[in-house]
């Protein structure tokens, strides 16, 4: 039987593990299979995962690696989304702490929360920066959107039997 | 004597008779060249040579089948080794054959660029991004590489540009992403023009070009060049003009553009470090 101490080392690698092969997948993986035309979103569900099971300390903790991870995907400075997801974490795992209950019906709700977040993030970023036509913006956030819920099941349960350890 | 004679008498005598028979068989089979005896044995032991035989047979085989099988696998090894060493070489000559084809090409691009330098570069990955289009390249600053620096492919189109740099790797940022803004122009008209990306335009491989000069005569299927600058190289092909599009007023006229590379399935690129600035 392990220790408490034991337990949260073996919990911190696995959770570091998860995170790395899910960069991978979004990067390498789902980069190249599109569906309607848009990639997929991967990072942001464990983001949200590691919040509801373990609250918002290390939920934070978690989006500030993860948000790291996403902003090199994007080819991008280590600014934006290291921020946006540290600070979506720590209100998961806040809300999970006082509000929520630590089971699917609350992650599948809080994912499908930040994935619109993030889409707006997005859209809005565009709107401001580009001359992008809005009606093309909102076509690519939903399809984005719609596409990253489908593997809201999947990623469930890894984080889920983590969570557990 | 007498006792022993009464006891076995009868047996020697049987066993003598049995003798003479014998012996006569064999000397009449020596006169007619006919061995009955032995045939008559071997009748007899037939079936027992049969089984033995087939025992022996059995035992021969399992043998020879071990010692098949062990030769066998070890020539199964061998060639599985040799496959897998031609295989690799296979691969190699593959590589190779692709890498000598593109340098061909660039060969062809370059006698008309006598001035430009490259450093071949390998894409390491795309951009997770659905708002934008670049990649990740292997080579950087130590390589030569510099910010801005032009990139193309094998037949010299122009791919993109050097966006961010660092020691070993670089972010090269594509055409028809939305910040990409280029100074270009017709290969049939001197006047300039701006290409710059669009977002609604960006999937499919596409561009506009603005600020088309009033009296311009361009037309589908006009090369669209870069018109040269500080930062870029005169004449790198962009891509060919797909569509017109005429505002009423006439100032907001602008050509749709096909770029002339194609960024599926693009791995190896060269980015353009020096070049000679015409004018």
């Amino acid at each position: 039987m392990l220790n408490v101490r034991h337990r949260r080392a073996v919990k911190v690698l696995l959770y570091a593990i998860t995170l790395i092969i899910i960069y991978l997948l979004q990067t390498f993986v789902f980069a190249e299979i599109r569906l309607l035309c848009v990639k997929p979103l991967l990072i942001p569900l464990a983001v949200v995962g590691v919040a509801i099971f373990e609250g918002s300390m290390a939920g934070g903790v978690f989006g500030i690696f993860a948000g790291m991870l996403f902003d090199i995907s994007y080819s991008q400075p280590l600014i934006e989304y290291t921020i946006l997801f540290t600070l979506l974490g720590i209100v998961i795992g806040l809300l999970s702490d006082y509000v929520l209950s630590r089971r699917f019906p609350s992650y599948l709700l809080c994912c499908v929360i930040v994935l619109i977040i993030i889409a707006a993030v997005q859209v809005l970023g565009m709107a401001l920066f580009s001359d992008a036509e809005m009606s093309d913006l909102i076509d690519v956030a939903w399809k984005q959107t719609v596409y990253s819920i489908i593997f809201i099941l999947p990623l469930y349960f890894p984080v889920k039997a983590i969570g557990r350890i | 004597m007498r006792d022993f004679i009464k006891k076995k008498g009868i047996w020697i005598g049987i066993v003598a008779i049995v003798i003479a028979l014998i012996a006569a068989v064999s000397a009449f089979a020596g006169f007619s060249n006919r061995d009955s005896v032995s045939g008559a044995a071997n009748f007899a032991m037939g079936p027992f040579k049969s089984a033995a035989s087939s025992v022996v047979g059995v035992f021969e085989n399992i043998y020879s089948r071990m010692y098949a099988y062990d030769k066998l696998k070890a020539e199964n090894d061998e060639l599985k080794a040799k496959v897998a060493k031609y295989e690799n070489e296979y691969r190699d000559y593959m590589e190779l054959s692709q890498e000598n084809s593109d340098l061909k090409a660039l060969l062809g691009f370059s006698e008309s660029h006598t001035d430009f330098t490259y450093e071949p570069a390998l894409i390491s990955s795309w951009s997770a991004s659905n708002w934008s289009s670049s990649f990740v390249i292997n080579k950087g600053a130590n390589d030569g590489v510099e910010l801005g620096d032009s990139v193309i492919d094998k037949n010299g189109y122009l791919v993109g540009r050097v966006s961010s740099l660092a020691e070993t790797n670089s972010t090269v940022t594509t055409v028809v992403d939305t910040k990409s803004r280029i100074s270009a122009g017709v290969y049939t008209n001197t006047d300039p023009a701006m290409a710059q990306g669009d977002f609604s335009l960006m999937r499919e491989g596409k561009l506009k070009l603005m600020y088309l000069p009033q009296d311009s005569n361009i037309a589908r299927e006009d090369i669209v060049l870069t018109a040269g600058s500080n930062s870029i190289p005169e004449g790198l092909i962009i891509g060919y003009v797909e569509d017109i599009c005429l505002s009423v007023s006439g100032l907001d006229d602008y050509a749709i553009i096909k770029i002339a590379a194609s960024l599926n399935g693009l791995k190896n690129v060269y980015v353009i470090t020096e070049y000679e600035i015409v004018g």
